[in-house]
């Protein structure tokens, strides 16, 4: 779709409040609170590629209407980005002051090689926001 | 109100790749009603073929176009409510993504770094021009109300 297009038909921008990545999000049965298990930037690892569960955590408000939210998860190569694996998922909001919680316990995700990864989160083609993390090689001991 | 939205029933583990191991807490997986149609997919040379094309169909769908709607959250007092067209441009050292409505850059090593200086300087721009709105020149006035089009300042 053309920028010009997802302009026309776009609805309110979700303003993003946080966007975490982490271990695992425990999620409370009935209270429904969230637990960000092991917040972290850094992902030491002795051999790749790697494949890492971990959590990825995105609050948002300012919603209203139906959107198609994307989540890329891509290697920084230089001035370049490789597409490691990505999520589509879709939601209507009729409560512009709500907010809405991405808790999103991702089962595996591959790392083929040390260096930065970014996971980038948009909306209706809008680019919201990213949380960074560097994967970085260590060597036995 | 509030929601959320879980991935509890998706498995991409491709085999035969080292694990580590997670920290201890293991997630409560609560259906809702608005669950999401989720699909993820991983690159892996031991998926099934369906696994792969529909690996290749996503990397397609999501794949960035030369210009990107731009509205992140640059400032805790502002809020963008009309993106900003948003061209980025790879150099031999470095990223530079280009406001060109405004004629301004943000400048990093990577897509992510060049976006978050874009919005840095947007802001700055935006505070700039408004703390001086009375003595601006026509120009400067022109900008001001372009950004105006596109921000909010929602905190003093």
């Amino acid at each position: 779709m053309s920028c010009d297009t997802i302009l026309r038909l776009m609805n309110n921008i979700p303003s993003v409040l946080a966007i975490l990545l982490c271990d695992w999000i425990i999620i409370e049965q009935g209270t429904e609170k969230k637990t960000l298990v092991g917040v972290f930037e850094n992902l030491k690892s002795t051999g790749f590629p790697v494949v890492r569960p971990m959590g990825f955590y995105a609050r948002l408000t300012d919603l209203e209407g139906h959107y198609h939210f994307t989540l890329r998860i891509v290697r920084l190569n230089g001035d370049k980005e490789d597409f490691m694996a990505g999520a589509e998922f879709n939601f209507k909001s009729d409560d512009r002051l709500g907010t809405l919680e991405l808790a999103l316990n991702l089962p595996a995700v591959p790392f083929t090689e040390p260096g930065r990864y970014e996971f980038q989160l948009s909306a209706d083609g809008i680019y919201l926001g990213r949380a960074a993390m560097n994967v970085v090689a260590e060597t036995r001991t | 109100m509030q929601t959320y939205l879980t991935v509890s029933d998706v498995t991409i583990e491709p085999p035969g790749m080292p694990q580590v191991p997670s920290s201890s807490g293991t997630p409560s997986r609560i259906s809702s009603d608005q669950a999401p149609e989720v699909i993820f997919s991983a690159v892996s040379p031991d998926k099934t073929r369906e696994a792969v094309d529909r690996f290749s169909r996503m990397k397609e769908r999501l794949k960035p176009t030369g210009e990107l709607l731009f509205a992140p959250t640059i400032d805790a007092r502002l809020r963008i409510h009309t993106p900003f067209r948003v061209l980025i441009l790879a150099s031999g050292d470095g990223v530079s993504a280009h406001a060109h409505e405004i004629e301004e850059f943000g400048y990093g090593t990577n897509r992510g770094e060049a976006l978050d200086d874009l919005g840095k300087t947007i802001a700055e721009l935006y505070f700039s021009l408004a703390s001086d709105r009375e003595r601006l020149t026509s120009d400067l006035a022109g900008v001001l109300r372009f950004l105006e089009e596109h921000i909010t300042q929602v905190h003093p």
